[in-house]
């Protein structure tokens, strides 16, 4: 059998919750770019303050997301709380609050 | 028992449970973060697609998926707090509630609405 086939499934924990934190956060600032540009021509700089917040947040969770799974030898997990899942919350929440927000302001 | 981690109504009480169950929680809480950005995309695209109906309507179908947006983010948070607390306590896992079901019923009727004006309209 292979290395993979035996290998104990508790190793990949850790790993696959960061890559899975990672992407969450990188696809969100994405999004929020994507969200941004889309309504600034409503919101003008509103739009950019909105997105440089979001950004932030998310850049927030994906740097938290990483350091609690960067293991030192030996070492099982680091202890997490929810302040991650928090920021990466709201990120979300602010970015799809910019869209409704540019929905419901009258344009030009 | 006090405890620096927050929110302090999760960990000030029970045991730490196994890691694997605590970061399969997180990946469960992950993966609605992005039905939910999928959910927003799809707000924004049907704003931006030209589907020859009322402007009415767009707005009407973009704002529920983007309500839903709003929703979802802050209603999985406390799915996985929740859940946490629940294992922390040895209990059984809370359900999802009403969430499930005003995101299945938001999701078909824009489908729906969606479905009318491209195929039959």
């Amino acid at each position: 059998m292979s290395e993979f086939t035996t290998a104990s499934p508790r190793g990949a924990q850790p790993e696959r919750t960061a890559l899975s934190w990672q992407r969450t956060a990188l696809a969100s600032i994405a999004g929020a770019a994507v969200i941004a540009r889309h309504s600034s021509e409503t919101l003008g700089v509103v739009a950019l303050l909105l997105f440089l917040g979001t950004a932030g947040l998310a850049v927030a969770a994906f740097v938290l997301g990483w350091h609690r799974y960067d293991l030192s030898p030996g070492e099982t997990a680091r202890r997490r709380d929810g302040r991650a899942p928090f920021a990466l919350a709201l990120a979300i929440v602010a970015m799809a609050l910019t869209e409704l927000l540019a929905l419901v302001t009258p344009g030009d | 028992m006090s405890t620096d981690r927050w929110p302090a109504w999760v960990y000030a009480e029970g045991d730490e449970p196994d890691f694997r169950f605590s970061l399969a929680n997180e990946r469960t809480f992950l993966a609605w973060l992005r039905t939910t950005l999928a959910l927003i995309a799809a707000g924004v695209a049907v704003n931006v697609i030209d589907f020859g109906i009322s402007e009415g309507v767009v707005h009407g179908l973009s704002a529920l998926l983007l309500g839903l947006g709003v929703i979802t983010p802050a209603t999985a948070f406390v799915r996985w707090a929740r859940a946490e607390r629940a294992m922390r306590h040895e209990t059984p896992l809370p359900s999802m509630g009403a969430l499930a079901v005003v995101l299945t019923c938001v999701v078909l009727l824009v489908a729906a609405i969606l479905a009318v004006v491209v195929v039959v309209l």
